[in-house]
């Protein structure tokens, strides 16, 4: 947090850990941007909040137990070779590096702030032009600090994919917020 | 990512055409998501600097602000691709095989500016190496190892 945007303190104010104010200062933060995990209207109004999200068109199809997917419907903007009609890599990127995010959310069952760390994308085929292109990320495992996942992207057939993707996220996770420091200051 | 039909030298034809007359604008114009990003290139010399302009349209999280982290994806693929079609005979079009992308830190929203390079360029497979920048090129946002297939 940037120290400009901390909360004025009394001088001499001591409070001990998760109550200290900037602490409850940030969880309200979240509470205000970011919706409520548990309602999947509130989740949807959400992303597509998202100005990047509402221009490609994402839609989110399904989440549940560590898992999520997600539509991006057809849209000749989309193409990355417009005599054959076959939409961008970048979308395919762009498409699992969303739904991957919204997976680990999924397994973490709340809302966190969070980075993508890596994502690795293997083209398996062109996608086919005039199909939607559709994506399905598991969690496959959540610790305090990272998220690791893994799915593929299809068009209609789920068993016919078209990229498969691997990709770990960084998370803000309240654990590793409140865990012990491992490495000693010098 | 392209398929092997005959249709597709169409864009073959543009990149052919736009390295004889020197106007990267040709290819560009060309692919409508390169388009729809805000992708533009500067060429000088034999380097070349892909250039995706700030619009509020490419921002993934509103409240820091950043760019959506498939933004920056999109950006080196497109920055290798052009590399590989501008410095090296390629024909027909180089398709992805697999991209690795590490992000860095968080794209502010502002231009953002990737450059390649081409690791090893084999009889079938190119690798190539691509970053990302936005004030200072020594501080990359988002850095990319990708494989393409070259026939």
């Amino acid at each position: 947090m940037r120290p400009d945007r901390r909360p004025e303190l009394p001088w001499g104010t001591r409070l001990a850990g998760r109550s200290r104010p900037h602490f409850r200062w940030k969880r309200k933060l979240v509470a205000m941007t970011y919706p409520d995990f548990s309602e999947p209207a509130s989740l949807r109004e959400w992303m597509e909040s998202i100005p990047h999200q509402r221009a490609i068109g994402f839609e989110l199809v399904d989440i549940g137990a560590g898992f999520a997917v997600g539509r991006i419907p057809y849209r000749p903007v989309l193409v990355g070779n417009p005599a054959s009609g076959v939409v961008h890599g970048g979308i395919v990127t762009t498409l699992l590096d969303t739904v991957g995010g919204m997976a680990a959310l999924a397994r973490q069952g709340e809302f966190l702030v969070m980075a993508t760390l890596d994502l690795r994308i293997d083209y398996l085929r062109p996608s086919t032009p005039g199909e939607d292109l559709s994506g399905r990320v598991e969690c496959y495992k959540l610790t305090r600090n990272v998220a690791f996942t893994r799915g593929f992207a299809f068009n209609a057939d789920p068993d016919d994919p078209l990229a498969s993707m691997s990709a770990t996220y960084m998370l803000n996770t309240p654990a590793a917020r409140s865990s012990p420091r491992t490495h000693a200051k010098p | 990512m392209t398929n092997g039909t005959p249709a597709e030298t169409g864009l073959e034809a543009i990149v052919l055409e736009a390295r004889r007359v020197r106007d990267f604008a040709r290819i560009t114009d060309a692919i409508p998501y390169a388009r729809f990003l805000g992708i533009d290139v500067d060429v000088k010399g034999d380097e070349i600097t892909t250039c995706m302009r700030y619009r509020d349209e490419l921002i993934g999280n509103p409240v820091l602000p950043a760019l959506h982290g498939g933004t920056l994806g999109a950006l080196l693929e497109h920055a290798a691709i052009f590399e590989l079609l501008w410095t090296e005979e390629v024909k027909p079009l180089p398709k992805t095989i697999n991209i690795t992308v590490e992000y860095l830190r968080s794209a502010r929203p502002r231009d953002t500016f990737a450059r390649a390079e081409i690791t090893k360029r084999g009889r079938r497979v190119a690798n190539v190496y691509a970053t990302a920048w936005q004030d200072r090129r020594d501080r990359p946002m988002a850095q990319a190892h990708a494989h393409f297939l070259l026939r």
